[in-house]
């Protein structure tokens, strides 16, 4: 691994010199590169962003003076706080039902056996590699007003006419953005549940905890982090998604991510997008940084 | 020792196979209340396993596992009387050392009140008193294990089965702790089972050793017996470099066996063991020498034989002395003497006279 190489080369004390005196030029461009990637890909387009927001368009001309009036127009303007409240919402939402229904399937994976346990695993995560845009398609299609779900219901005779409450609104959203994003809260519980030694679960039965008992005092709070982790996956990638509100949202499952999008798309507002991309990124990053926090376990290790 | 003594726990008849693979073939072990006692084997040989099913960790394929009696094969092992020290100690790396100790009483539903005086009493028992606070990552391995053993006697337990408790620890540490566990056995009076691959552990510890090997118990005796007295070739094996000589058996008027053995006739005044039962009409037999229990240039002796010295070799406060018979020298004897200062006075290629008396001499089925 070129990168792992040029950090040691960098931290290394100059003293050290292996085959030759001079620097080896082939560490040094592999650790400039080791900095540079980072920065050219992720620190510069970021703070790129971060000026936009405060430029203002007039006239339809980006005007190149930093000014405040966006991040102003999204506070005072009675639209946009509460949608972006309302997003949220919906990505906690999101995190609380993967992690209440990603739970129990990460359980019951962790406690197969051998083969089964991973030929079982990758059923779960193989819709990861599989397009978005399909996952979408194929929940329009179970629960559309023509769909599977509706065709099942009228000719099990539960219903006369289609439920159209299914589609378009922001459950729908709720419900494909959970579907979707499942697997992302499955696998870092089932990784944390993996790490409990077997003999640690064998000695709280052995002193005499009853299964619940177990699970309450040691299986929980040692998969405690994993599930924050699967959470914090989950909220954020469900906060900023604006493809599966477009598709399944209808016009009243507007998320902040759609407004974000036609700032961009439509209005040509950039610098107003970006305003909001930054309040977005606010959040985010406040959610990182309360998950690192909740990672760190309350006992040495 | 003379008292008839209560049988605490019983394996009738267990099996145990995972699969294919048979782990444990006709066991029958009584194990007595207050007991000290070591399961001794090679890995491999079945002794976990043992536990394990005594332990409720893993059911028996056939046969019973009584309690007092009561067939308890059935009981889930959180029903179970009975605590475990695991191998790596498998403590809750999420709670303190007061919690882990106190987690038994926890979820019996003991008051906290109580939890913190038994806590307190069990770390006093183990000399923790003043890491109650701590995490086991903050602890080295000895404190680690002494957390285990206080988590696992503060339920009282009729039983406490230790699976090779003292592995990871290093030799000098190995032995404080044996005394330890041997003093704090006394002082509670609650039976042990522990598990090792250890001869010298066992032979240290036990009341009475029970050895494995391939699934099977091969012997259950005293220390001085399994030692002294091996029943079979294993056992004999096992416990240091005996010297194994075939022969043919007759017997002698006082009593005495006459063992002819291709070095010479010897004699042995042991009862031989009790799967020899054709001793006496001449069946071959091998005959068991301890290498400590031969002398050189001792007159008197009953066993006599002219060696030739192969090799000496210094090993502490023994010196392992390789010797080989004049007139078979493809038969190597080994000769264990007090090391002495100044070297023992015994050159390599020498001759000398090697002799062990008669009760020295031990027999077991070939």
């Amino acid at each position: 691994m070129p990168s792992d190489r040029a950090l040691t080369a960098v931290t290394a004390p100059d003293g050290r010199t292996g085959a030759g005196a001079a620097v080896d030029p082939w560490r040094l461009a592999a650790s400039i590169l080791a900095y540079a990637l980072p920065a050219v890909f992720i620190v510069v387009p970021l703070a790129l962003f971060l000026a936009q927001s405060f430029f203002y368009v007039e006239g339809g001309h980006i005007i190149h003076v930093l000014s405040l009036r966006n991040y102003v127009r999204f506070f005072t303007a009675s639209v946009f706080v509460p949608v972006f409240v309302r997003t949220c919402a919906l990505a906690l939402g999101v995190a609380a039902i993967t992690v209440v229904l990603g739970y129990p399937v990460a359980y019951l994976l962790a406690s197969l056996e051998g083969r089964r346990k991973y030929a079982m695993t990758l059923v779960f995560v193989i819709p990861l590699l599989m397009s978005y845009i399909i996952k979408i398609y194929a929940i329009r299609s179970i629960l559309g007003s023509n769909g599977f779900l509706n065709r099942i219901l009228l000719w099990a005779g539960v219903i006369d006419h289609p439920l159209t409450f299914l589609l378009f609104n922001l459950n729908a959203v709720l419900l494909t953005l959970s579907a979707i994003l499942l697997p992302f809260a499955i696998l870092p519980i089932f990784v944390s549940l993996e790490r409990i030694p077997r003999n640690v679960l064998d000695a709280s039965a052995d002193l005499g905890a009853s299964a619940w008992h177990t699970f309450r005092n040691v299986i929980w709070p040692l998969s405690l982090q994993g599930t924050v982790v699967g959470a914090s996956f989950t909220f954020m990638l469900a906060l900023g998604d604006f493809v599966t509100p477009q598709m399944v949202g209808g016009t009243s499952g507007f998320t902040f991510g759609r407004i974000i999008y036609s700032q961009f798309g439509f209005a040509f507002n950039w610098p107003f997008g970006a305003a909001l991309s930054v309040v977005l990124l606010v959040v985010v990053m406040v959610a990182i940084v309360l998950t690192g926090r909740a990672v760190r376990p309350g006992y040495p290790t | 020792m003379t008292a008839p003594r209560k049988t605490l726990v019983e394996l009738k008849d267990v099996a145990k196979a995972y699969g294919d693979v048979a782990v444990l073939h006709d066991i029958d072990l009584r194990l007595y209340d207050g007991e000290f006692m070591t399961v001794l084997g090679p890995s491999g040989s079945g002794k976990t396993t043992i536990l394990r099913l005594i332990g409720g960790l893993t059911p028996p394929s056939r046969g019973a596992v009584l309690l007092d009696g009561t067939d308890i094969t059935a009981m889930p092992i959180n029903r179970r009387p009975f605590n475990t020290v695991f191998q790596d100690y498998a403590l809750f790396p999420h709670m303190t050392v007061a919690g882990n100790v106190g987690y038994g009483l926890k979820v019996r539903g003991v008051a906290k009140a109580q939890i913190r005086e038994a806590v307190a009493k069990a770390l006093e028992l183990v000399a923790l008193g003043e890491l109650a606070e701590r995490y086991p990552a903050q602890l080295s391995g000895g404190q680690q294990q002494r957390v285990a053993l206080a988590r696992a006697i503060i339920c009282n337990p009729r039983l406490i089965l230790l699976d090779e408790p003292l592995g990871a620890l290093d030799a000098e540490l190995r032995r404080q702790m044996q005394r330890f566990l041997k003093r704090l056995q006394r002082e509670i009076r609650i039976t042990f089972l522990f598990v090792t691959h250890d001869q010298e552990e066992a032979v240290t510890m036990a009341d009475r050793i029970c050895v494995m090997h391939r699934g099977r118990i091969v012997q259950i005796g005293s220390p001085s017996e399994v030692y002294y007295r091996p029943e079979n070739e294993y056992v004999a094996r096992f416990f240091g470099d005996n010297n194994l000589i075939e022969g043919v058996a007759s017997a002698d008027a006082n009593g005495r066996h006459r063992i002819a053995t291709p070095i010479g006739t010897f004699v042995s005044a042991r009862d031989p063991t009790p799967g020899l039962a054709d001793l006496a009409a001449g069946g071959p037999v091998k005959l068991v020498v301890r290498p400590e229990a031969i002398r050189i240039g001792e007159p008197g002796l009953a066993n006599r034989l002219r060696v030739r010295i192969e090799e000496v070799s210094f090993v502490g406060p023994v010196s392992q002395v390789q010797v080989r018979p004049l007139e078979r020298p493809e038969i190597a004897l080994m000769v264990k003497l007090s090391s002495r200062a100044g070297g023992l006075p015994l050159v390599e290629g020498g001759e000398i006279e090697i002799g062990w008396s008669d009760d020295e001499c031990h027999l077991i089925a070939p």
